[in-house]
C-alpha cells in the first residue's frame, strides 16, 4: 500500500497509509548530513520504517519530512556575544540572537565546539546555540569568545 | 529571595508568570493555577511568547494578546517529544491529535510538570495532587533551575552571608587566630628593621667617623651593637614567622575539618530523596575539594593578604616618617601598580582558561584510551592513539607557551615601573643629598634605606593581585557546602520516636498510594497482608512500582496516603534505626565497602562472634570460595582490593543479611544480574536466608519464585492479582499467566 507523509494543521508530521493516519516523527540517523536516512518513529519512540534517498515518495511527502527535520535541526542562532562571565563555577552568557537577546549558563567545562565553519554550544538545559564563523563575529564577540576556544 | 535572582540572572526568564496574565487566567478558570510553563517557540519555530497552564479542569494558554482554554476532559492523551534543542507537547482527543505546543529545551521540566498534571486529570478528573507537589510558582522555578543546579549544584546566595558564616566556624579558634595575627604584626614590623639599620649605620657611624666626630673604638662598639641587633631581629622575625604559620595554618585545617565533619554528618541525616536528585560525584567533591579551597582561603587569603596589606601600610608610614617628600614619591605609584597587577591577573585567567581546555582534552584522551587498551591492541590502533595524543599534547604546549609569554612580558614591565620609582627616588634624592635642592637636605642613610625598601614592595603587591581569584573560588565552594548544610533533613525519615520492639513480621499495606513528585502516582491504593514467615513473590513489568513498594516498607520514603503496619504498628511511628536493623535487604547491585570480607559480612553487626560469621558465610555459600583465597576472611575487597565476581559479591551481601538476622527480608532482583549457574548458587544461599522470615522477593525470572507462598502481581502501580503460583497460572488471560508464557517462550528460544 502507498505510504505518504503530510505536515498537518497543528504542526505535526503524519504518516498516511490508505485511510490510516498516524502522528510520527522523523529522526535523522546522521543529523549532521543533509542526505541522512530518516528513521520514522511512533509516539513510543519505536521505528516504523527507514526512509532513505532511494525510497519512493511523492514530493509533498518529502517536503513534509523536511519540515519535521527542521525541528530536529533547530538551534538558536547567535549573532553576537554581549557578555560572558564566570559566576560561582558557572559561565553566564548573554548573547544577541536572530530572535532577540538571550541569556543562558553552561558548566565551566562546556566549550564551544567547531561545527561547520562556526561553533556550536550546548547550555545547561540542553539548548543548542550556533555561533557564526570567527571572521563573521564583531570584535567584542571575538574577544569574549577567544579564551574559550582551544 | 536569592534563587529568584539567580533564575533571572542565569536564564533571563521571568521568575514566575506575570501577575496580570495570572489574574486573567485564574479569572478565566475560576480556580488558582496549579502548574504552568512558558512557550517560546511557535509552530514555525519562530520566537513566541506565551504561557501554558493547568488550573482545575482547564488547560489554558495566555498570549500577550489573547487567551485560549480547553476542558481537560476533552483530551485522551498528552505526549512529549524531544528534538536536540526543543520539546513538543502534543495533546490528542478521541479523534486524534488536537493541539501542539513548542518550547526550547530550557522549558522541558516545567512542561513535563504540566503534562503530568494533564495526564493525571485525564486518568481521574478529580485528581488532587499530594502535599508533596510544589505550588505553581515554586514548581516552575524549581523545574527551570534544576538542570543548572545539576551542572553546578549551587544556588547563588549573597557573598557577605557566606563570609560571615565561615567566620562562625573560625570563632572557636579565635585565640589561635589572634596569636597568629599578633605574630604577623610583629613579623611585618621586624621585616622593616634591617633596612632602617643600614640607614643608621651610614648616618650614625660611617658619616660621623669620616667627619672625625666619632672615634674608631666607639664606632666599633656601636657597629657591634648594630650587628647584634640585626641578628636578634632576624632571629625574632623567623620565630614570629613560624608562630604565624603554625597558628594560622592549623586554624585553616581545623575549620576545614569541622566543616567536613558537619557536611558528612548532615549528608547521612538527609533522606534518600536528596541523593536521587544530586549526582554522587558532586557530593564527593563537596566533602573533599570544596573544603580544601576554603583552607586556601583562610590559610592564604585571609592571612597572606592581610599581612601584605599591613606590610604596605607599615612601610608607607615608615617611609613618610623617615622623609615625607621622598616617601610620597614612592607611595604615589602604588595604586597604579596594584591596578596593573589586577589587570594582569584578569588576563592570565583568560589564558589559563584556554590552556585548561586543552589540558582537559589531553587528560580525557588518556583516561579514555587506557581502560580500553585491550581493544586498542586488538584492533592494532596503538599508533593512531599515540599520534592523537601527540597532537593534543602539542596543542596544550602551545597554550602554555602563551602563558609563559605573558608572564615573561609582564614581569619585566612591572619591574621596570619599580625601577622607574627607584630612578625617581634617585633623581629627587640626589640634589638633596648633595645639598643643591631647595627641598632641604637628605642624609645618605635615609637615602639607602629608601632604596632598600623599594625591594620590599614587590611581594605584597603580587599577593594582593591574586586575591580576587582566591576569594571567588573559596566563596563559591563555601556556598556549595552551606547548600548541603541548609538542606532540611526533611520528613523522609518521619518523626517516629518509639523504639521498635522485636518484630514478628506481620506486614499490612492499607490503601497505600505514593508518588515521587506529588503529581505522577507510582502506587495506587495498595492493600496487602503478609503473614509472619510468609514468602511473597512480587512480580510485574519493569516500572510497575515493585522497588517503590519495598522502599516504602524499608522506610526510604513515606507513603502519601494510606499506611503500612508491622505487627499492628504504623511504621512511621517507629524510630527509623531500630526498625531498619530488623529489615534485611539484598539488592540487585550489592554494595560492598572497601575493607576485608570479615568487615563486610559483619557490617550490620560488628560485634557478631566469629562462629556466627562462619555459619552465615556457610549458609550463604561464601565460606568455600573465601577459604580458597590466600588471605581468607582478611582478603581486602572493593576499590583497589581483590575483585569478586558478581555472584560472589551477591553471596557476600546475603551472608551479611543472614548474620543480621532480620525479621523482614527484602530481595529486590537479587539474582537478576548474574548468569544461570551463579543464580543456582545464590538461590541455594537465599533458601537458607528466607527460612522463618517474612520475605518480599522481587524477581525478574519468574521461575525463581517457585517456592513463594503467594505471588503478588503489580501493573502500573496497581495490585492486579494475588494468589499461589498454581492459582495464578490457572487463570486464563491473567497478567501472571501472560508474563509466565512470555518468559517460557523466550527461554525456549535461547534454549535455557
Ligand atoms: N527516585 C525516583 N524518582 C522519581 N521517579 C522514580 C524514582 N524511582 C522510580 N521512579 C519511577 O517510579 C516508577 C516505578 O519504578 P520502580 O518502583 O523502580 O519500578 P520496578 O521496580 O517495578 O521496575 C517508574 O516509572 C520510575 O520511573
Ligand atoms: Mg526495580
Amino acid at each position: 500500500m502507498d505510504v505518504s507523509y503530510r505536515w498537518n494543521a497543528i504542526g505535526y508530521l503524519e504518516r498516511l497509509v490508505g485511510d490510516e493516519r498516524q502522528t510520527v516523527r522523523a529522526k535523522a540517523c546522521l543529523p549532521g548530513r543533509e542526505d541522512s536516512p530518516l528513521s520514522i518513529r511512533d509516539s513510543k519512540d519505536e521505528e516504523i520504517e527507514l526512509v532513505s534517498a532511494e525510497s519512493t515518495l511523492d514530493p509533498e511527502s518529502r517536503s513534509a519530512l523536511a519540515r519535521d527535520l527542521r525541528e530536529q535541526r533547530f538551534s538558536i542562532r547567535v549573532e553576537r556575544i554581549v557578555e560572558i562571565h564566570p559566576e560561582n563555577d558557572l559561565r553566564i552568557w548573554h548573547v544577541m540572537g536572530l530572535e532577540g537577546p538571550r541569556r543562558f549558563v553552561t558548566a565551566l567545562e562546556e566549550w564551544p565546539l567547531p561545527r561547520g565553519d562556526g561553533y556550536s554550544l550546548r547550555d545547561a538545559w540542553g539548548d543548542l546555540y550556533e555561533i557564526p564563523a570567527w571572521d563573521r563575529l564583531d570584535e567584542r564577540s571575538q574577544k569574549l569568545l577567544w579564551p574559550l576556544l582551544g | 529571595m536569592s534563587t529568584m535572582n539567580s533564575l533571572e540572572e542565569f536564564s533571563g526568564e521571568a521568575a514566575r508568570i506575570p501577575s496580570t496574565l495570572r489574574r486573567e487566567l485564574e479569572a478565566e478558570a475560576g480556580v488558582p493555577l496549579e502548574a504552568y510553563a512558558r512557550l517560546d517557540l511557535d509552530a514555525d519555530l519562530k520566537s513566541y511568547d506565551a504561557w501554558l497552564a493547568v488550573a482545575g479542569p482547564w488547560l489554558l494558554e495566555a498570549r500577550p494578546s489573547s487567551t485560549r482554554k480547553w476542558p481537560l476532559a476533552d483530551f485522551r492523551k498528552a505526549e512529549e517529544s524531544e528534538a536536540p534543542s526543543l520539546v513538543r507537547l502534543l495533546l490528542s482527543d478521541a479523534e486524534g491529535p488536537r493541539i501542539g505546543f513548542r518550547a526550547t529545551k530550557r522549558h522541558r521540566g516545567a512542561l513535563a510538570r504540566v503534562r503530568s498534571l494533564i495526564e493525571a486529570r485525564i486518568e481521574d478528573p478529580r485528581f488532587v495532587p499530594s502535599a508533596k507537589m510544589k505550588d505553581a510558582d515554586a514548581g516552575y522555578r524549581e523545574a527551570l533551575l534544576k538542570p543548572v543546579l545539576e551542572v553546578q549544584s549551587l544556588s547563588k546566595g549573597e557573598r557577605g552571608g557566606v563570609l560571615s558564616r565561615l567566620l562562625k566556624y573560625v570563632k572557636p579558634y579565635r585565640r589561635r587566630l589572634l596569636l597568629g595575627g599578633v605574630a604577623a604584626f610583629g613579623f611585618t614590623g621586624l621585616s622593616l628593621l634591617p633596612s632602617w639599620y643600614t640607614g643608621v649605620l651610614l648616618d650614625r657611624i660611617l658619616k660621623p667617623l669620616q667627619e672625625n666626630r666619632l672615634g674608631i673604638e666607639e664606632a666599633t662598639r656601636f657597629g657591634a651593637w648594630l650587628v647584634g641587633a640585626l641578628a636578634a631581629t632576624f632571629l625574632a622575625r623567623e620565630l614570629l614567622a613560624w608562630l604565624k604559620l603554625v597558628s594560622i595554618a592549623m586554624v585553616g585545617e581545623y575549620v576545614v575539618r569541622d566543616l567536613r565533619r558537619d557536611v558528612y554528618a548532615h549528608l547521612h541525616k538527609l533522606g534518600l530523596a536528596f541523593f536521587s536528585k544530586k549526582p554522587t560525584g558532586g557530593l564527593v567533591s563537596r566533602v573533599t575539594s570544596d573544603t580544601d579551597r576554603i583552607w586556601d582561603f583562610i590559610g592564604y587569603g585571609v592571612v597572606e593578604v592581610s599581612v601584605s596589606c599591613l606590610m604596605l601600610v607599615a612601610m608607607s608610614v615608615m617611609l613618610l616618617c623617615l622623609d615625607w617628600r621622598l616617601g610620597l614619591v614612592m607611595i604615589l605609584p602604588v595604586p597604579f601598580l596594584l591596578y596593573a597587577l589586577f589587570w594582569h591577573s584578569r588576563r592570565m585567567e583568560r589564558l589559563f582558561s584556554r590552556a585548561w581546555r586543552r589540558w582537559s582534552r589531553l587528560t580525557a584522551l588518556v583516561s579514555d584510551a587506557l581502560p580500553g587498551i585491550r581493544v586498542i591492541k586488538a584492533f592494532n590502533r596503538s599508533e593512531h592513539e599515540v599520534a592523537r595524543f601527540g597532537a593534543a599534547n602539542d596543542a596544550a604546549i602551545e597554550e602554555f607557551g602563551r602563558i609563559h609569554d605573558a608572564w615573561t612580558r609582564f614581569w619585566p614591565l612591572l619591574m621596570m615601573s619599580l625601577h622607574l620609582t627607584v630612578l625617581a627616588v634617585w633623581a629627587f634624592g640626589l640634589p638633596r643629598l648633595i645639598g643643591t635642592s631647595p627641598w632641604g637636605t637628605l642624609t645618605p642613610g635615609t637615602f639607602v634605606s629608601f632604596l632598600m625598601y623599594t625591594g620590599l614592595f614587590v611581594q605584597p603587591l603580587e599577593t594582593i593581585g591574586q586575591i580576587s581569584r582566591v576569594m571567588n573560588r573559596a566563596t563559591s565552594s563555601a556556598q556549595r557546602i552551606f547548600e548541603i548544610l541548609d538542606t532540611d533533613v526533611g520528613s523522609d525519615l518521619g518523626t517516629g520516636r518509639r523504639t521498635a520492639p522485636p518484630l514478628q513480621g506481620h506486614i499490612r499495606f492499607e490503601n497505600v498510594s505514593f508518588s515521587y513528585d506529588g503529581i505522577r502516582r507510582v502506587l495506587h491504593g495498595i492493600d496487602l497482608e503478609i503473614r509472619p514467615g510468609e514468602l511473597i513473590g512480587l512480580v510485574g513489568p519493569s516500572g510497575s512500582g515493585k522497588s517503590t513498594l519495598v522502599n516504602l516498607l524499608a522506610r526510604f520514603y513515606e507513603a502519601d496516603a494510606g499506611r503500612i503496619l508491622v505487627d499492628g504498628q504504623p511504621i512511621d511511628e517507629l524510630e527509623v534505626g531500630s526498625y531498619r536493623t530488623q529489615i534485611g535487604m539484598v539488592l540487585q547491585e550489592p554494595y560492598l565497602f572497601h575493607g576485608t570480607l570479615l568487615e563486610n559480612i559483619r557490617y550490620g553487626r560488628p560485634e557478631a562472634p566469629l562462629a556466627e560469621v562462619f555459619a552465615a558465610a556457610k549458609a550463604a555459600r561464601v565460606h568455600d570460595f573465601v577459604m580458597r583465597l590466600p588471605m581468607g576472611y582478611e582478603t581486602v575487597i572493593g576499590e583497589r582490593g581483590h575483585t569478586l565476581s558478581g555472584g560472589e559479591r551477591q553471596r557476600v551481601s546475603i551472608a551479611r543479611a543472614i548474620l543480621q538476622n532480620p525479621r523482614i527480608l527484602i530481595l529486590d532482583e537479587a539474582t537478576s544480574s548474574v548468569d544461570v549457574e551463579t543464580e543456582k548458587a545464590i538461590q541455594d544461599a537465599l533458601n537458607e536466608l528466607v527460612r522463618g522470615r517474612s520475605v518480599v522477593a522481587i524477581a525478574h525470572r519468574l521461575s525463581t519464585l517457585d517456592r513463594a507462598d503467594r505471588l503478588v502481581v503489580l501493573k502500573n502501580g496497581r495490585l492486579v492479582e494475588v494468589g499461589t503460583h498454581r492459582e495464578l497460572l490457572a487463570k486464563e488471560g491473567g497478567e501472571f499467566k501472560k508474563l509466565h508464557d512470555l518468559q517460557r517462550r523466550q527461554a525456549e528460544i535461547v534454549g535455557v
